[in-house]
């Protein structure tokens, strides 16, 4: 078989690395010893087989094996996507700091919602105290232990956000008029068909008349007592007072022995404080232990109003 | 003959017996098989890619690759085969990425002459008594490497393999999955092309 010098040149590739069957080797070979332009095609490929297999190895870093380590160690993809989206839950930090941070947080909140009574700890407790000694004096057994239990629940409800005001209204004795009379003689704990409206009429010509009232005196009578009837009407008169200020009552507190209500706790519109507190003197002498500090933006006040009859020294 | 272009091959029964060592558990084995053929993978990817820090990143990646599935390796073919297959596909993987080309694309233009079409450059007419051939060896490297490169890649991939990295027929038919026939004519079609390209050289 007689090839020409494309077909020979086609298989010198083949011929150069010996892989020819030997028959296609043999006519290669023949050819190649007879033809000058084929016998240089071979030298050719053979010197570039040569150089391309003589060329210098490149050789890798010398810290290539760590370097397949350190790709190793790192996560798939998926983890680390997988992280970078949780890292905000996976933020370590020592005990110590993560308990000092909590502690931090814990104090200041309390400082926050609690300011009042972080700000002046001395006024608030030591009224606190007063107020509590003019109480106990009359009741001390039973001030605060046989509350109805709605209503404490009520107060702790509205403690929790703020402590309340406590101011101690020194009930005038205008509002009293039948103080003198005998106590026995009115045990029931609604007042009578006959007192009520006279009471309330009273008590409201007081809160309007505040000046010429004060100025009345009626120190005369000493003998102040909490009559059920009048404590009842100086309730309403309260309530009354309240609503017209667009405020709540939250609680009354009763005295467990004597069914009188002792206190009131209340919420007042921040903005119309003032207006309340003048009105309250009205009905008489009103100790403040502090003003209440109104934040801004703050809408009610807490107040808890203690009765007290203006003479509060040993009533019996 | 081809003898003459092989180079020294991995010892096949000391792989097997560290692929062994591997699967029951002995890690260090492992360095141990990445020490015998960083070099080989190595030197294959710098050849694919035309760039030291692009071979770097496909050897070591061809490694890890290797690692995760070398506890289920089943000895069907040679270690350095089935390294050489790794480091081919993770080679190929990153020409086609986007990334690549468009790096590619923006070397071409820095350096023109290296890359593509422009290669014809290194042709340059032969006026003077070849003195191409006299070139350091430096150079003469850099004009090979500019060749090889703009060669397609099909047709680099067998210069590569048989050539440069002196495999048997046999092995780069299984590297590439492409039967003999085949791996024989397109070398064939590689060297005659290369050798017109670097005419001037060798």
């Amino acid at each position: 078989m007689i090839m020409d010098c494309s077909e020979i040149k086609a298989l010198l590739s083949e011929y150069m690395d010996g892989t020819l069957d030997p028959e296609t080797k043999d006519l290669v070979d023949q050819h190649v010893a007879s033809c000058a332009e084929c016998r240089e095609e071979l030298a050719s490929l053979k010197a570039l087989v040569h150089e391309l297999g003589s060329l210098e190895p490149m050789q890798p870093p010398k810290d290539f094996l760590d370097q397949v380590h350190e790709r190793l160690e790192k996560p798939s993809w998926f983890s680390t996507l997988l992280r970078t989206l949780l890292r905000p839950f996976q933020i370590k930090l020592p005990l110590q700091i993560a308990g000092a941070a909590a502690m931090a947080i814990l104090v200041f909140s309390l400082l926050y919602f609690q300011r009042e009574e972080f700000r002046a700890p001395g006024v608030a407790l030591q009224e606190d105290r007063q107020a509590d000694e003019v109480v106990a004096k009359k009741d001390r057994a039973t001030k605060t232990k046989a509350r109805p239990a709605l209503q404490q629940t009520a107060l702790k409800e509205s403690q929790k956000a703020t402590r309340p005001i406590e101011v101690a209204l020194l009930v005038r004795e205008a509002l009293t008029p039948w103080a003198h009379e005998p106590s026995g003689a009115i045990e029931s704990p609604m007042p009578s068909e006959k007192q009520q409206p006279e009471t309330a009429r009273r008590a409201l010509q007081s809160a309007q008349m505040k000046e010429e009232e004060r100025s009345a005196g009626l120190g005369a009578q000493d003998k102040a007592r909490y009559e059920l009837a009048e404590k009842h009407d100086l309730l309403a008169v309260l309530k009354d007072l309240i609503g017209s200020v667009q405020g709540k009552v939250f609680s009354v507190d009763y005295n467990a022995e004597t069914k009188q209500p002792e206190a009131l706790l209340t919420q007042i519109p921040a903005s119309r404080w003032k207006e309340f507190k003048e009105q309250l003197m009205a009905l008489g002498d009103l100790e403040i232990p502090a003003e209440p500090r109104i934040q801004e933006g703050q809408e009610n006040l807490q107040v808890r109003i203690r009765l007290l009859p203006r003479n509060h020294g040993p009533s019996n | 003959m081809s003898e003459v272009f092989q180079k020294p091959g991995a010892d096949p029964e000391e792989d097997t017996s560290l692929i062994k060592s591997f699967q029951t558990g002995r890690k260090a084995a492992f360095d141990q098989l990445v020490l015998k053929h960083q070099s080989r993978i190595f030197n294959l990817c710098y050849w694919y890619l035309g760039d030291e820090q692009e071979a770097n990143d496909s050897a070591q990646e061809t490694f890890v690759k290797a690692y995760r599935s070398l506890r289920s390796f089943r000895f069907e073919s040679a270690l350095s085969t089935w390294l050489y297959r790794i480091a081919v596909n993770t080679c190929k993987n990153k020409l086609k990425s986007s990334f690549y080309r468009h790096r590619a694309k923006a070397i071409s233009i820095g350096n023109p002459g290296k890359r593509g079409e422009d290669s014809e450059a290194i042709d340059v007419p032969d006026d003077t008594p070849s003195p191409l051939k006299t070139l350091e060896k430096k150079e003469r490297v850099q004009l090979i490497k500019a060749a090889i490169d703009s060669l397609p890649l099909e047709h680099k991939e067998v210069v590569n393999l048989r050539d440069i990295q002196g495999l048997p027929y046999e092995e780069i038919s299984q590297i590439t999955g492409l039967n003999l026939g085949t791996v024989k004519s397109r070398l064939a079609r590689a060297r005659l092309e290369l050798k017109g390209k670097l005419k001037d050289v060798i």
